[in-house]
């Protein structure tokens, strides 16, 4: 009995992990009304095409950085690599990565 | 909730085929007493279900109602039934009380295994049953045929959807209604409520697969050590942010050096293209299409081969600059 309130709970605070996540990484995807509601699979969808634009509007800009912004890319991974290691629970890391220096530009979008 | 409640009703529904076979002792009593009247089928788990509750404290109502129906016992049952009628009066008592608990979790076992073949397993338990029926009355041994007739109907009624809308070809996915659909199919009977229930389950199911379609297709967009490497959702989450991030600052970066005091310059050729790229993407987000955008698993993203909008979004953004 207190094992299936303990898994319960457990599953619920996961779920709310992955919800929070949802919730930051919306934040993040630059939309119309800034504030419009978007499903989860919208999120997801929306964040891949928002990454394909940075990425190739990073290609289109860059010339000779190109090289540079690998070597950040290796600090990217790495940094990554090593958050996964440590604490895959991401707990410690909720209130850092969401709102960045130029979120609040795409929240003006 | 209302798997419990599906159970439940199943239970009761299954409890009268599948009891029989399982308590041949508790049976001992009973068929030869409803022989002549009434299919034991039906008769039997209403009386061990009266019997239940007083089964275990009250020694002396069990012994009463045994020693009472001893007669027929002995005249009609094959082993135990002997046993019983050499043993004096109270020995029976006892094995009527240790017959009865195991009673309910078979019919447990039979609802959420719902197809299994007429009960093989405890062969000398079965033997006894049978040979305790089959002596008591020709129409105890419909009993089998009825528990068979119920099955088929209802193994073909949960495994239909699944293969009717023909969505989910993959094994797994076939696996799980197998256990909660008999459940919640048994639990209301109206066919049209079935249906729906089947059609939103199976929509749900889709959604639900559309869902993880998306986060395996944004995991190959972001780069990790080992590119393949196993990412929970919420760690694709949380990095497909850092990684957005760390692009979006990775751009501020560029543009920066070659004009240092403009800030609006850096945002305002993309905002066209980005609300371009909002704009497509009411579209086609739940299609299939989106799935060729991403080129398989890159460890860097410098080169990638983009097809549809994003393109699109960059050739205006381009010529936008």
């Amino acid at each position: 009995m207190t094992r299936k309130v303990f898994t319960n709970t457990r599953e619920r605070w996961r779920q709310h992990n992955v919800n929070t996540a949802f919730a930051e990484l919306r934040k993040l995807i630059p939309t119309h009304p800034p504030e419009k509601k978007l499903s989860k699979n919208e999120i997801l969808r929306l964040a891949m095409r928002y990454i394909n634009f940075l990425v190739t509007l990073l290609e289109s800009q860059g010339g000779e950085p190109s090289a540079h912004s690998q070597a950040a890319l290796l600090t990217l991974l790495t940094g990554n690599m090593q958050n996964l290691r440590t604490d895959r629970t991401w707990t410690s890391d909720t209130d850092p990565p969401s709102p960045g220096s130029s979120c609040d530009s795409s929240e003006a979008w | 909730m209302s798997s419990d409640d599906g159970e439940a009703l199943l239970m009761e529904e299954q409890h009268p085929p599948r009891s029989s076979p399982a308590s041949p002792s508790v049976l001992q009593p009973d068929p030869p007493a409803h022989a002549c009247s009434t299919p034991p089928d039906h008769a039997e788990p209403r009386a061990q279900d009266t019997q239940e509750p007083g089964a275990t404290g009250a020694e002396t109502d069990s012994r009463r109602s045994s020693s009472s129906r001893s007669p027929h016992c002995t005249t009609t049952d094959s082993r135990r039934g002997s046993s019983s009628a050499s043993l004096p009066a109270h020995i029976p008592v006892i094995s009527l009380a240790h017959s009865k608990p195991p009673l309910p979790p078979l019919p447990l076992l039979a609802a959420l295994h719902p197809a299994p073949p007429p009960p093989h397993g405890p062969a000398e338990l079965r033997l006894a049953q049978l040979s305790c029926l089959t002596g008591s009355s020709p129409a105890a041994a419909l009993l089998p045929p009825a528990f068979l007739q119920t099955h088929p109907f209802i193994s073909s009624s949960f495994l239909m959807p699944p293969a009717g809308f023909g969505i989910f070809s993959n094994a797994r996915m076939k696996r799980r209604p197998s256990t909660h659909f008999e459940v919640e199919i048994r639990s209301d009977g109206p066919p049209q409520k079935l249906a729906r229930r089947v059609f939103t389950n199976s929509r749900e199911r889709w959604r639900q697969q559309n869902v993880n379609g998306a986060f395996s297709e944004l995991r190959k967009l972001i780069p990790t050590h080992p590119p393949d490497r196993k990412l929970s959702k919420n760690e694709i989450l949380r990095l497909a942010m850092k990684y957005i991030d760390f692009l979006e600052q990775l751009l501020n970066d560029q543009s920066q050096p070659e004009e240092t005091g403009q800030h609006a310059h850096a945002h305002t050729p993309s905002t066209h293209s980005l609300l371009l790229l909002t704009a497509s993407s009411g579209s086609s987000c739940y299609g299939d299409t989106d799935s060729e955008e991403s080129t398989g698993p890159r460890a860097c993203s410098t080169d990638p081969k983009h097809s549809g909008e994003p393109i699109l979004a960059l050739t205006v953004s381009g010529g936008q600059r």
